[in-house]
């Protein structure tokens, strides 16, 4: 499975034991692949640092809780899915407020590379939830089918079920958003 | 790979996160008190001391400097002999009278997960949902607004702890129970161990023991709607939606479009149970006052109902009514008219 060759688990055994150093190299190790949960199945409309805050206050608070360190990658994950549902269900009250302000759009010197991001999380967010996770966590960010069983705690089928209907309706999604398959994303430029 | 899927690839690659955005989050996170040094983990480790252990303090120090001889010391000047006098006044004080109630005031929010609190070292609670803490910690009070709280207090320990909903008082003196409220199901208070007292808004009180549990129902008309919308989703017998509806109709705060639904939903209720005159009055009552909501089910219901009681002839008005825009009334108007049903 993925943790057993994954070096941030080597802190997690000591972070299980009470060890508050390796807790925060944990949660440090971890806070990367959280917030890109965050960033691509939050939604356009959850801010996706306040979204991963959450989850890293439920980590700091609640890693006494697990027993089986072989679950922690599945358990953070289903930590950030609870967590977006309910920032989505508080979102609500943003419309009244304002959109939330994304930082890390592209800058007025790349227009685009923001405009087609954007594209693509609209056209996501029109497929089912169960659909778009499988395709985020396989496609996006490049995991094995079994790694992402393992994630979402279902089995390698289910997985393959799900990435067959999800390219479906990403196809028909794309259509009715304009999206055009043949456009091209430049890849992010690196942090000064 | 197909297109798209290479669009998802880039996109992913597009929308890694920056480290100057990791570092911002890790930043945040520390404000909000995570990342704290050993030693500082160490130190929220220790246990706070119980008003007991004070109490037990208090008085085997009072009774050390009882003992205490005064004429020893050396004769005062009369400044110092006042401050002297002032600071052993003080400390008396300070041991001898109660100390002022710590004020508690928090605001408990979890709708994801469970959270756990120890506000004092006698209570303890559990929750996912939401509400707020406030009192002190020898009468502690919470306002559940919705969700599941647990509570634990020890008994015994002069702790006097209440628990508000929309719907309940909760007064605890030293048990273990849960409270559950939502909109539609009002609030559940069930006991594991110990006695607590419960008083519902429209009830007087009531002592519940362990094993035993009090429902104090809604006290809302849209409570009551809503309650009798989740029995009608959950297939409920017909009388308890019936009972709901009737119950939110004869709220105060029964009006506008909350009533006009708990009026369609009754005479849906009524026409299940097969009191169907009554139903039919309903009704048409209903639709002789103009109400919108579920107009046309409820008026397909009467065409229903009127046929039952008194055939076409009943049945026609409605029935006029539907075929402008309902082809199936149209067409048992049609039969109606020719005399092809009774």
């Amino acid at each position: 499975m993925m943790d057993s060759v994954d070096p941030r688990t080597a802190s997690l055994r000591d972070a299980l034991s009470g060890d508050a150093a390796a807790a925060e190299h944990l949660l440090m190790a971890w806070l990367p692949e959280v917030l890109g949960w965050c960033m691509r199945l939050g939604g356009p409309k959850v801010d996706a640092s306040d979204a991963a805050q959450d989850v890293g206050i439920v980590l700091w608070t609640r890693l006494h809780e697990i027993r089986d360190p072989d679950c922690f990658p599945a358990w953070i994950f289903q930590v950030t899915r609870r967590v977006l549902a309910a920032h989505r269900r508080r979102a609500w009250i943003r419309r009244w407020v304002g959109p939330v302000p994304n930082r890390y759009a592209a800058s007025a010197a790349a227009p685009d590379r923001g405009d087609l991001s954007h594209r693509v999380q609209a056209t996501l967010e029109r497929i089912p939830t169960r659909q778009r996770e499988a395709l985020v966590l396989v496609y996006a960010e490049g995991r094995t089918v079994a790694e992402t069983a393992h994630l979402l705690g279902i089995s390698p089928n289910t997985v393959k079920s799900r990435l067959r209907l999800g390219r479906l309706a990403f196809r028909e999604a794309a259509e009715a958003t304009g999206l055009d398959p043949d456009w091209e994303i430049p890849a992010q430029e690196a942090a000064p | 790979m197909s297109r798209d899927l290479r669009l998802l690839q880039d996109w992913g690659r597009a929308t890694q996160p920056t480290p100057a955005h990791v570092r911002e989050v890790a930043d945040r996170l520390q404000d909000r008190g995570c990342f704290g040094s050993p030693a500082e983990a160490s130190l929220h480790g220790l246990p706070a001391p119980t008003p007991h252990d004070l109490t037990r303090t208090r008085g085997g120090l009072a009774r050390r400097l009882a003992d205490l001889p005064l004429a020893r010391t050396r004769p005062l000047r009369a400044g110092r002999r006042v401050a002297a006098i002032a600071a052993v006044a003080a400390v008396v004080a300070v041991i001898v009278l109660p100390r002022p109630d710590r004020v508690l005031s928090e605001r408990l929010e979890s709708p994801a997960d469970w959270q756990e609190r120890a506000p004092t070292s006698e209570v303890a609670l559990r929750f996912q949902g939401s509400g707020s803490l406030s009192g002190t910690a020898h009468s502690p009070e919470i306002t559940w607004e919705t969700g599941r709280l647990e509570v634990s207090v020890l008994p015994e320990h002069d702790v006097h702890l209440v628990v508000e909903t929309r719907e309940a008082r909760v007064i605890v003196t030293g048990t273990a129970f849960v409270v559950e409220r939502s909109v539609a199901q009002g609030s559940v208070v069930s006991v594991s161990q110990g006695t607590v007292e419960v008083v519902c808004r429209d009830e007087g009180l009531t002592s519940v023991g362990a094993g035993s549990r009090k429902d104090c129902p809604p006290v809302s008309a849209y409570g009551w709607l809503a309650r009798a919308l989740l029995l009608q989703d959950r297939h409920a017998a017909a009388g308890e939606v019936l009972a709901s509806a009737e119950t939110g109709l004869k709220r105060p705060d029964a009006r506008g479009a909350v009533a006009e639904e708990l009026g369609a939903i009754r005479i849906l209720a009524l026409a299940d149970l097969g009191r169907d005159t009554e139903a039919l009055a309903a009704a048409e009552a209903y639709l002789g006052r103009g109400h919108t909501t579920r107009e046309d089910e409820v008026r397909r219901t009467a065409v229903r109902l009127a046929r039952v009681v008194g055939g076409c002839a009943r049945a026609r008005p409605h029935l006029e009514v539907l075929a402008a825009t309902d082809p199936e009334a149209a067409s048992l108007l049609a039969a109606c008219t020719r005399g092809d049903l009774p």
